[in-house]
């Protein structure tokens, strides 16, 4: 099954073609560049208890999982946002569970995203 | 003439693709990653339109705005918000702070190019008519309220009715007609009210917005323009 929704990826590809500018690989080089950081942040912040900082990275996360059609990555991100956001009762574990499902899901992203991107 | 549109996000990816979706012959975009940023961009540039993120480090979204409205020269320029956030809290909040318009991400390029057409008062041929007639009742069914929609689409819509009311009646009327479609009073923003011999004509704009509401908007629209006779319409919507 993909992780990547090929639809987000022809958006940026006609973007590309309006605009007459590389833009999917720039994206796509980023994205393999920074988010390794952010989900290793993330787990940083909520082993110190800085349940905010972590949801502002989930947050930075989504997005530009959003962008890139990581679909479920984009998913994730937004649980922890709204596990923090609500404080319910082991919260904090929850947090981390999401934590571990986005590595895994990363795993699986990264090398589709970057056949998608480098292949041609 | 040139419009000049100033995009604030933190996020690089969010910046890269909304400056595409928006670039064209006539505007010129102007980027900034952070509030500070951007309020320095506005000592060299006159802007026509903000488009600004909420959640950003250092300086938030909310307190961006707050500074722009301080500025005499903006104090009325478009503000778009686009934010990943949508909860009422937010919306309420950066409206409060002097935004115009409120967006949530994941946009669709054709609703954010819609939006900041209507923003900076440019016509698109994209919005398309649709007449539907009908009545809103209270929660009680006491109340009867004729209207008809006159234009509607992903963005806004349209809606003349006979009977004078205050504009925060007005607003639930609306999220009335919408009620099934999730969408709440606090997301509905009247643009302009034209009174005309007894007759109201009420322009709204939806804020913030999401995939699955504008998604249902547009089956609505398809629905309506099918039943009406296409001979006087435009094409039908995809």
């Amino acid at each position: 099954m993909s992780r990547i929704d090929r639809a987000a990826i022809e958006r940026i590809q006609k973007l590309e073609i309006k605009t007459g500018r590389s833009i999917l690989r720039g994206l796509v080089e980023h994205y393999l560049n920074t988010t390794p950081d952010l989900l290793r942040d993330m787990a940083v912040n909520l082993d110190q208890r800085s349940y905010e900082a972590a949801a502002a990275l989930a947050h930075t996360l989504k997005s530009s999982s959003a962008n890139l059609g990581a679909r479920e990555m984009a998913e994730i991100c937004n649980e922890i946002e709204e596990k923090v956001d609500q404080r319910a009762d082991g919260f904090e574990f929850a947090v981390g569970s999401c934590i571990q499902r986005l590595r895994a899901s990363y795993l699986l992203t990264e090398s589709e995203m970057r056949n998608l991107a480098f292949a041609a | 003439m040139f419009k000049q549109i100033l995009i604030v996000d933190d996020n690089p990816s969010d910046l890269l693709i909304a400056s595409a979706v928006l670039e064209s012959s006539q505007r010129i975009i102007f980027t900034a990653k952070s509030g500070f940023d951007g309020i320095d961009k506005l000592s060299d540039e006159t802007i026509d339109l903000f488009i600004v993120d909420l959640q950003m480090p250092q300086m938030a979204g909310v307190d961006l705005i707050r500074r722009i409205r301080k500025i005499e020269r903006y104090r009325t320029t478009p503000i778009l918000v686009m934010s990943g956030r949508g909860q009422t809290r937010d919306v309420s909040g950066a409206i409060q702070a002097g935004a115009s318009d409120y967006i949530v991400k994941p946009v669709e390029d054709v609703v954010l190019e819609e939006k900041v057409a209507r923003l900076l008062g440019v016509k698109t041929d994209s919005w398309e008519q649709y007449q539907v007639k009908g009545v809103v009742t209270d929660s009680s069914g006491r109340f009867v309220k004729p209207f008809e929609i006159l234009s509607m689409n992903e963005i806004g819509l349209t809606v003349e009715t006979a009977e004078p009311r205050v504009e925060g009646e007005i607003v639930e009327i609306m999220a009335r007609i919408f009620d099934d479609r999730d969408l709440g009073p606090q997301q509905i923003r009247i643009d302009k009210i034209t009174a005309n011999q007894g007759v109201y004509l009420i322009a709204a704009s939806f804020l913030a917005t999401t995939d699955v509401f504008r998604k249902e908007i547009r089956l609505l629209c398809r629905e309506l323009w099918r039943a009406k006779d296409r001979s006087k319409q435009g094409k039908e919507p995809a």
